[in-house]
């Protein structure tokens, strides 16, 4: 009897709301990022495990046991003073060789003005020679042009200015980063590299079919005074 | 295909991967039950819709658990009953449920009752009303689920989230307790 009235009474509910559009908005709105935000239990257990690991692998007592317990007793962990890296290292060089090595394989001409290099790479493919100088520019020098490529390796917020130097083509480039290309004497294909100091750099087509290349923290005239200076 | 609507399962299936306009259908179809049932838990239309907001579009998110083939309304109503309790329990509010009735009686095979009928038969609906108001949250939902908005006993105890033999005995107190509140026996 009271089910059959219930199932007879029609209610007067309250108006149902547009629920689709507010969900649909929703939906489409970017989703809140916020720290507390519900993750899967995957993540959660795995952070877990691993702070627990870090912990205890902060203690070299518990360390052992770690290590032990995830089968890595091997692994020996040293605390030792980081050895210097050789001089240059970090630059996209070739192999390090003495000045006269070096000249065995290139006729190295050494920037007077700044006398003997710290370090001397060799590179092949083209030959190429570095100078490195401590505290001082990275001189390049290689068979190969810059004209014209050199122009697509510069972005627009570097200032590039055409000179002569010695009465050579050279291009000075300052301001932003910047990278470096040039086509390989013999060759067609030019070569793309990024830059490798932070800095200006000169670039002088030698008539002698050398390209020069000094880049560090110089400003034009330091530079072309280099430049000058190489015999 | 050019004319046919789709079927549920196919909006589900376009839903899943990411039509926002198949899932909008879908919340189109179920959202006035929907609306409906928080109603009833949470006792308030603004509470009401806040939950069947948040249910439908958690619901969104939890698609690719929702197994192909088999009926979506109950999964649905399953997440918005949880949402309007939760939202009830977190408002801290008891307020009893207003139910009123409407006009007239759904029309049924019998003639037109006199007017005095009518008056009584109102009468009788709003005491009704009333005391399924003043029940608890648990014994108003599952009459309203069966009795109001006409679920099947099945679709019934998948939105309560109990087995189907577990909502026959719950009806059946709260019937009972129903009973007791407009002052008739059992």
């Amino acid at each position: 009897m009271l089910e059959r009235e219930l199932a007879s009474t029609a209610i007067e509910w309250p108006e149902t709301p547009d629920i689709a559009a507010a969900v649909t908005e929703r939906l489409a709105a970017p989703p809140r990022r916020r720290w507390f935000a519900p993750r899967p239990a995957w993540q959660i257990a795995v952070a877990t495990v691993a702070l627990v690991i870090a912990v205890l692998m902060a203690v070299p007592p518990t360390r052992a046991a770690v290590l032990d317990l995830l089968g890595l007793r091997s692994v020996r962990i040293e605390h030792r003073e980081p050895r210097p890296s050789t001089f240059g290292h970090r630059l996209a060089v070739g192999d390090p060789v003495t000045l006269a090595q070096a000249r065995r394989r290139f006729p190295v001409k050494v920037p007077a003005a700044l006398g003997p290099p710290t370090a001397v790479y060799l590179a092949e493919n083209p030959t190429r020679v570095d100078m490195v100088y401590r505290g001082g520019p990275l001189v390049t020098e290689l068979h190969a042009t810059a004209t014209p490529v050199i122009e697509k390796a510069i972005g627009s917020a570097s200032k590039f200015e055409r000179l002569t130097v010695g009465g050579d083509r050279a291009y000075f480039i300052s301001g932003a980063n910047h990278g470096f290309a040039y086509i390989p004497a013999g060759s067609a294909e030019p070569h793309f590299e990024d830059q490798r100091l932070a800095g200006n750099t000169l670039l002088v087509e030698r008539s002698d079919g050398i390209l020069l290349r000094i880049e560090g923290k110089l400003d034009r005239d330091e530079a072309v005074r280099l430049a000058e200076s190489v015999g | 295909m050019v004319g046919r609507p789709l079927t549920e399962q196919e909006l589900v299936e376009r839903a899943r991967e990411g039509d926002g306009t198949a899932y909008a259908t879908l919340v189109r179809d179920h959202e006035e039950t929907a609306f409906r049932i928080a109603y009833v838990i949470c006792g308030n239309a603004a509470d009401a819709e806040e939950a069947a907001q948040e249910a439908f579009v958690k619901a969104y998110r939890a698609l690719g658990r929702f197994r192909s083939g088999e009926p979506l309304r109950p999964w649905l109503l399953a997440i918005v009953a949880n949402e309007a309790r939760n939202r009830r329990r977190s408002a801290g509010r008891r307020t009893a449920l207003v139910l009123r009735a409407a006009g007239e009686g759904r029309p049924s095979g019998e003639a037109a009752p006199s007017p005095e009928a009518a008056l009584l038969a109102g009468e009788r609906r709003a005491v009704l009303l009333a005391g399924l108001g003043r029940l608890s949250e648990r014994d108003r939902t599952v009459i309203a689920c069966r009795y109001l908005l006409e679920l099947s006993e099945a679709e019934t105890a998948a939105t309560l989230g109990v087995r189907p033999g577990t909502v026959k005995s719950r009806l059946s107190r709260a019937l009972d307790r129903l009973r007791e509140e407009v002052g008739e026996d059992a």
